[in-house]
């Protein structure tokens, strides 16, 4: 099916080569899973291999891409894709049109088929992916799942051989990636198609049994199982007198509403955060979580009973010195990132909020070998890896120090070896500077270990979970429950 | 949950009275109501047109105050009058207002320019509302717009909300940051301001690059032609409209001659 031989490619803009003699062999129907730390190129080898790299060429490659007698190098890119379709990361930035019918038509269109054969393969395709309702719906009012299904459907429609999905659960709660993986596995089996899935989220390789192989020092190796077999480590087990140290309250907010576009969107009826503490917020996509960090800063309206962020009100005004105090990283890395190079970005927020004299602009050295940035501190941030890039974020929101820390979804495109290391840094972050974190995040798996309080948002209300008995009991334990998999 | 009172200036699924008309045949009315309403020199007809107009708007169960930007529409259209009311002095004197003598043709311009300011802008949000932006594009490219052209207006109705939403995306981040847009220091304003943009920037080309492969491995452009899904084809109802409106226009346009 597809035959990769002795395959490397480097960047016009890079020397070193990202990738180093990739050998594979696709089978028809065959499910693979690709996975590798951030920054590994995952994302290079699944263009290359969907042919998005060498009309025109984006960099040197050597070695054999080869499908259905034909060439990935010499092939253009609308016959390749005839066999090979590639479901970017982000969905949305791949619709051609406004509403589902015409994104699943528009391929076949093009390729000239008459309306009565799109009419057929628009209902086989949708009804694939088990989304035969959202054919009349508007590209914009779909869910982040239902964007999936639809970038699916619109490549099914096509009737490619092999479907390649870079990180596909990467902006999806565990819900809708349960779904989405259903789905292709109902694919694979009905119509024979070959899935290649490019993810972080190991946990998913063995639920729907998949060949997996690991991207690593530009080649594909075997999975070796050690490396996923690592102790919890110590600090996330809390004793009683470290829950007694919690200080004072940094968020208090009693009968809150968020408000957006002038609609009460989400209710929290209580919501605490103290000094020392960390708290987990999940829900699932279009929930609203976002929402409410925005709302806790003031860039989004809401009314409450009580409503104080470091004692005071939350309002659009907050003063410059309660933001200097709150680090927010926000979710897309690329949009939070202003400076030419890494260095730079580390020290943007401190020279903003204190001024270029102030000691805490000298405090970039120490965060860029923490963060292992050493040999990237003059690189331009945007030539980093998608996780790098997000890695990068918590460390130019760390460099002002900030007391409070809102994380929107900081784990997307980390792998578990660096959503370990963002959990050590943020543990003694929390302890060293008497600070308290609270992370939005789709991983209750891995949030039920460290987290100190869970809160969840369900049919527009903020509320308390009750995991504390669920996690004593997984603390308990020596491994990680993810880690067995 | 308590809704909102604004309604946006966009196309929305409810639609209107216009709703059912072919997208083609309501841009042909548009054309052709604010070619009369420009035609209209009578400013006692040109407010029965705004009555028209604001009846549509009834029986679309659409309520014009709650429209998005309708308070400064009508400010500015209080403001065209008001200028009208005070400066012409022609005619006889009517009455004073703070000692400024108000002339009966200042009246009667008053009206006349005020009612078709708002006739025409009210026409326009009429058929913005009643036409799904989608299909009439398509109906253009049926009609034959090169659909190359066609697409390239679709993605830049898909792009501004998402640019949109980008912008308000960058700007929180740079705020939560630091980042002060104040005029002085001046050169820290043009460093803020060109970061600002220069995310703006590379953001949406990433999305252009992410589009454009999607583009060509579809087999975009491959063609001269393509096939298309939707027939959008002209009903009885759209040719009957059409010709009812363009032989009232004909009918106008011979009265006002004669």
């Amino acid at each position: 099916m597809i035959h990769v031989e002795n395959f490397s490619f480097s960047y016009s803009s890079e020397t070193e080569p990202i990738l180093k003699g990739i050998d594979l062999q696709l089978k028809q129907g065959e499910w693979l899973v690709i996975t590798g730390k951030s920054g590994c190129g995952k994302s290079t080898l699944a263009m290359a291999l969907a042919g998005f790299l060498f009309n025109p060429p984006a960099g040197n490659s050597s070695g054999v891409i080869k499908a259905h007698g034909m060439f990935a190098m010499q092939s253009p890119l609308h016959e390749w894709s005839k066999f090979i379709y590639l479901v970017q990361q982000n969905p949305q930035d791949q619709f051609c049109t406004l509403n589902v019918q015409d994104e699943i038509a528009f391929g076949l269109e093009n390729r000239l088929e008459m309306p009565e054969l799109i009419r057929e393969r628009i209902e086989f395709s949708l009804d694939a992916v088990q989304g035969k309702n959202l054919i009349e719906r508007n590209i914009f009012e779909l869910s982040g799942g239902e964007q999936q299904k639809v970038a699916i459907a619109a490549a099914v429609a096509l009737d490619p051989r092999v479907l390649i999905l870079d990180e596909p659960s990467s902006n999806l709660d565990p819900e809708s990636t349960d779904r989405l993986f259903q789905t292709l596995l109902k694919l694979k089996n009905t119509i024979d198609l070959s899935v290649v899935i490019f993810e972080h989220n190991i946990s998913l390789i063995k639920k729907f049994g998949s060949r997996h192989l690991v991207l690593k020092n530009g080649k594909l190796h075997e999975p070796d199982q050690k490396e996923f077999k690592r102790n919890i480590p110590n600090y996330f087990k809390k004793d009683q007198s470290q829950i007694d140290a919690y200080g004072s309250k940094l968020i208090n907010v009693k009968d809150y509403n968020v408000i957006r576009e002038g609609q009460e969107i989400l209710h929290v009826k209580n919501f605490m955060l103290k000094e020392k503490q960390i708290v987990s917020l999940r829900g699932p996509n279009g929930s609203g979580k976002t929402s409410f960090l925005l709302s806790l800063i003031g860039f989004l309206p809401s009314r409450a009973k009580t409503r104080q962020i470091l004692q005071s009100e939350i309002s659009e005004k907050l003063s410059f010195e309660i933001r200097s105090r709150i680090g927010y990283a926000f979710q897309n890395p690329d949009d939070q990132i202003f400076c030419d190079s890494v260095m730079a970005e580390i020290e943007y927020g401190p020279i903003n909020f204190f001024g270029s004299d102030h000691p805490l602009v000298n405090r970039e050295q120490q965060l860029i070998k923490t963060f292992d940035f050493s040999d990237k501190k003059e690189f331009h941030p945007f030539k980093l890896s998608y996780g790098q890039k997000g890695r990068l974020n918590l460390a130019a929101v760390l460099a002002y120090r900030p007391k409070l820390l809102l994380l929107d979804e900081i784990f997307i495109g980390q792998d578990i070896g660096h959503i370990r290391f963002l959990l050590e840094v943020l543990n003694e972050y929390v302890y060293d500077e008497s600070a308290a974190v609270l992370i939005v995040n789709h991983h209750p798996e891995i949030t039920r270990l460290f987290a100190d309080d869970f809160y969840v948002i369900q049919d527009g209300v903020l509320c308390q979970e009750n995991l504390n008995a669920d996690v004593q009991k997984i603390r308990g334990k020596k491994e990680l429950a993810y880690a067995k998999e | 949950m308590r809704r909102n009172r604004t309604r946006p200036i966009q196309y929305a699924p409810e639609g209107t009275i216009l709703s059912r008309l072919n997208p083609l045949t309501n841009s042909v009315l548009v054309i052709l109501a604010t070619t009369i309403l420009l035609l209209t020199i009578n400013p006692f007809t040109q407010l029965i047109f705004l009555v028209i107009i604001i009846v549509l708007f009834t029986l679309s169960k659409i309520k014009l105050l709650r429209l998005q930007g309708m308070r400064f529409l009508l400010i500015t259209s209080g403001l065209i009058g008001i200028i009208q009311l005070f400066f012409i002095h022609q005619g006889d004197a009517l009455f004073f207002v703070f000692g400024i003598a108000v002339y009966s043709h200042g009246v009667q311009l008053a009206i006349l320019y005020s009612s078709r300011f708002i006739s025409v802008i009210l026409i326009s949000y009429l058929f913005i509302l009643s036409t799904n932006p989608n299909e009439f594009v398509y109906s253009l490219m049926r009609l034959g717009l090169p659909y190359r052209f066609g697409f390239a207006l679709i993605n830049a109705l898909r792009m501004l909300p998402i640019s949109h939403q980008e912008i308000q995306r960058i700007n929180t981040a740079q705020i939560s940051r630091g980042a002060r847009f104040k005029l002085f220091p001046v050169s820290r304003l043009i460093l803020n301001t060109t970061q600002f943009f220069k995310v703006l920037l590379i953001s949406m080309f990433k999305r252009v690059d992410a589009l454009v492969y999607s583009l060509e491995g579809r087999g975009f452009g491959l063609s001269q032609k393509r096939t298309f899904l939707k027939t959008n084809r002209m009903k009885s109802i759209d040719w009957v409209v059409i010709l009812l409106a363009a032989f009232f226009l004909g009918l106008w346009i011979h009265m006002r001659v004669n």
